[in-house]
């Protein structure tokens, strides 16, 4: 059992760096609009091939 | 390839994609078509002058703008293309396709007009976005804010919650010492950092001597972290950090969900678009107007006489021409400018004066307001929350008395997260706010936060007849004209834009051109013109019996012929209004047209013969509605506008069928978007399933909480059993709410969307 004095902790700062990583999706804005890029992935390609064309 | 589109703007889009050699994108779309069905677009004669002069004023490059008819990813891939299309004008752009909002930087060279022609062009008539960005920051950040602390509570009791178990399935010595811990330093920011905001603003209620939830969830919170804290010093086993943890993360989560509910209620009223003046005059400046432009003040006409389009302000469908003396408003456009004089307005008032800019602040202002619901509820909540309160001190005091504090803190520490009643106090606002929604979906937009709720109290229900009831258009039922005068009176009513005119214009098809002399239209008289000598005049005939009205067409004086028109009854008034009756309300119709007219109405539509009323003046009308009022309780007024204004003002509740915003805003306590008058037959239904709703979850929130309370009393409950039931019980009243409403009838909601 004393296996958890190490587990704890780690479970502890994975729970940080997804905590960390939350507070930074929301800082960039993207969680603002939710719908455009996922279209707007689709598009970047379509644009591309357009033009190499 | 014989594409099909669904608009001018697809179909242009098309030809200009074609025309850059950017086709691939059809190709990848196999159907070749765009998806949905769009407003018709009829924009290019509009002037984005205006414009310039905002962003000279600013001295910004970048431009948001509001753009109708985006709907699909076609939109989206074009709208992000502009660069590519006029890189003199277009740095960069960027499209929110949810809120439709298109921002733009500018070309060094780029004119912001130019792009709104541009953007018109491809058929997505744009509105400059013209409010203050500090605001729309200011908000985006809070929200940000918001989410922010949601989402850190949420791990934070997620986290709590995984160490407590142990700790309730047994665990001893230096694990259980390891987890009592962890779970206390995580609790540490959730409740000094996400709790926050209840310590605040329950000091803020305390400084000002007032009372809010926040005070005893504050005090419960305090309360709890710190005999956790002691226990845990202490070694005692009994702690609380994950029911307080859990509990910051349920409120703070809640509370996010509704304040970005009751945002999108208030921007969908698409009032947060209109725009107020935004040109830089002050009043007595005298500005000359030309076709397509947008009037950005209120003032006097001085010279020359041009064609209005006062839909947005007035409802009103019809162009109006109006000429020296006659006012126009800011939120009129210019629609033509009659040739060889000019049109030159005298500024009476600008920017914030203006009426359409006091409209829009009263608007704003009644979107902030509480609902008489929520102040019911939060006063029952007080009530509560006050006793609650003093049986927990009255418990901590008795059992320190009797020698066992911790036995006392523990009961009143379960009493008081257990009866929270956050539930029920964010359930009200939650209510009205999905109901408000709702309403907008069928195509009632409410201002009178209390509409729902004061509908249920009305008993008698008045309606206007024409434009209401009726379509308020002419339909020509009878007379004919003279085959040789048939020129002239086409002239004569191609010229003039009143309903009548324009009917009988449109009867008369394609006739040979006349040259008139002398054309003058008074309102509420008629027409009057010479051509070849002789004298014509249309008038408002004296004759007309058994119809809506007549006219008389009359040459030099002698009449050679009367037209007769009769208004139409709305679509689907018969159903609505015997609806209406089922649920017994007594109806009464109220109008100012003669005795035949309203008879003729009125027998369609089932009213008996004390039930109508004709010949009736606006202030006779408002009479009526004040006496009916004295003896039959609460009246709601149904009315198209302008002549009802007065009636709509003095009944307790008036809904504005069609009418304009001017009057709606004014009087009316929802305006209708839809002609027709489903919605007040909506509208009853919506205020019945709200008194339902909320009578149910007040009584569900009685029951639970004097049952909860009395087992927390009793000591049969531990604080952390009160955490796990306090927010399954604040989530079933929201549950209760979401699906009570979820089945509301929408009869018209399709319509409305579309």
């Amino acid at each position: 059992m004393s296996i958890l004095y190490l587990m704890v902790p780690m479970s502890l700062v994975l729970g940080a760096l997804f905590v960390g990583a939350f507070v930074w999706m929301a800082r960039s804005d993207q969680y603002e609009d939710l719908e455009t890029p996922a279209s707007r992935i689709l598009l970047e390609e379509c644009s591309d091939e357009g033009e190499t064309k | 390839m014989g594409e099909r589109f669904c608009c001018a703007g697809c179909r242009s889009v098309y030809e200009l994609i074609h025309g850059l050699g950017l086709s691939a994108f059809y190709e990848r779309k196999k159907e070749g078509v765009c998806f949905k069905p769009s407003l018709p677009v009829s924009e290019s004669d509009r002037s984005y002058r205006s414009w310039d002069a905002w962003v000279q004023e600013r001295q910004t490059r970048r431009i948001r703008l509001f753009a109708r008819n985006v709907h699909c990813t076609a939109c989206l891939w074009l709208l992000e293309r502009l660069p590519r299309i006029a890189p003199e004008l277009i740095e960069r752009s960027r499209l929110d396709l949810s809120r439709s909002i298109l921002e733009v930087d500018l070309a060094p060279a780029g004119q912001a007009s130019r792009v709104g022609e541009l953007l018109g062009s491809l058929g997505y008539p744009s509105e400059l976005l013209t409010e203050p960005d500090q605001a729309e920051s200011a908000l985006k950040k809070a929200n940000r804010r918001q989410l922010m602390d949601v989402g850190i509570a949420g791990a934070l009791a997620g986290n709590i919650m995984l160490m407590s178990v142990p700790l309730y399935a047994g665990a001893e010595g230096g694990l259980a010492r390891l987890f009592e811990w962890t779970s206390a330093l995580l609790a540490l920011p959730s409740f000094f950092y996400c709790g926050r905001s209840f310590f605040r603003s329950s000091r803020v209620a305390l400084k000002t001597r007032g009372f809010s939830v926040d005070v005893p969830i504050a005090v419960a919170l305090a309360f709890a972290f710190g005999l956790s804290v002691f226990h845990l010093l202490t070694r005692h086993p009994d702690l609380y950090f994950d029911s307080l943890s859990m509990l910051i993360f349920l409120l703070l989560g809640s509370r996010y969900l509704l304040a970005r509910l009751r945002q999108e209620a208030l921007s969908e009223r698409g009032l947060l678009f209109a725009r107020p003046s935004v040109l830089n005059v002050a009043p007595g400046a005298r500005v000359s107007l030309g076709a397509g432009d947008e009037v950005e003040f209120d003032g006097v006409i001085r010279s020359g006489a041009g064609w209005f389009q006062q839909r947005f302000l007035t409802g009103e469908s019809e162009d109006a021409r109006l000429s020296a003396g006659d006012e126009i408003r800011a939120g009129f456009r210019c629609v033509g400018v009659e040739p060889d004089a000019g049109l030159v307005v005298e500024v009476t008032a600008a920017g914030e004066q203006t009426l359409l800019s006091r409209l829009i602040a009263q608007v704003q202002r009644s979107g902030a307001k509480r609902s008489r619901a929520e102040h019911v509820y939060e006063a029952w909540a007080r009530a509560l929350l006050w006793g609650v309160s003093a049986v927990a001190l009255g418990l901590v005091s008795y059992f320190s008395w009797k020698g066992s504090p911790s036995e006392g803190a523990n009961r009143a520490l379960a009493l008081l997260i257990v009866t929270c009643p956050c539930g029920f106090a964010l359930g009200v606002p939650l209510l009205t706010a999905i109901l408000n929604r709702k309403a907008l979906q069928s195509g009632l937009v409410v201002r009178d936060v209390d509409f729902f709720e004061k509908l249920e109290s009305v008993s008698i229900v008045a309606f206007d007849k024409t434009g209401t009831l009726t379509s308020g258009k002419p339909r020509w039922t009878g007379g004919a004209c003279p085959e040789r005068l048939m020129p002239v009176l086409s002239a004569m009513c191609g010229r003039s834009r009143h309903p009548l005119s324009k009917t009988l214009f449109a009867r008369l098809g394609e006739q040979p051109e006349r040259e008139l002399e002398g054309f003058t239209e008074q309102a509420g008289v008629g027409l009057s013109a010479r051509a070849q000598g002789r004298g014509y005049r249309l008038i408002r005939s004296e004759s007309g019996k058994s119809v809506l009205s007549a006219v008389d067409f009359r040459e030099d004086g002698t009449r050679v012929a009367t037209f007769e028109f009769q208004d139409e009854i709305q679509e689907g008034a018969s159903q609505a209004l015997s609806g209406l009756r089922e649920k017994g309300l007594s109806l009464v119709l109220l109008s100012g047209d003669s005795e035949a007219a309203v008879a003729r109405v009125g027998e369609a539509l089932g009213f008996s013969e004390n039930e109508r009323h004709a010949r009736l003046l606006p202030d006779q009308k408002a009479r009526w509605v004040e006496r009916a009022q004295e003896t039959g309780g609460s009246a709601l007024m149904v009315g198209d506008g302008v002549n009802d204004a007065l009636s709509m003002k003095k009944a307790d509740l008036s809904i504005a069928v069609h009418g304009g915003m001017e009057v709606a805003l004014k009087a009316a306590s929802a305006y209708a978007l839809n002609p027709g008058l489903g919605c007040v037959k909506d509208a009853f239904a919506f205020s019945r399933r709200m008194r339902r709703t909320l009578a149910g979850s007040f009584w569900f929130s009685t029951f639970y909480n004097a049952v909860a309370c009395g087992f927390a009393v009793a000591g049969k409950m531990s604080p952390l059993f009160a955490a796990v039931v306090m927010p399954v019980s604040a989530l079933s009243v929201f549950a209760y709410i979401g699906f009570s409403l979820r089945s509301l009838p929408l009869q018209r909601g399709e319509r409305a969307s579309a």
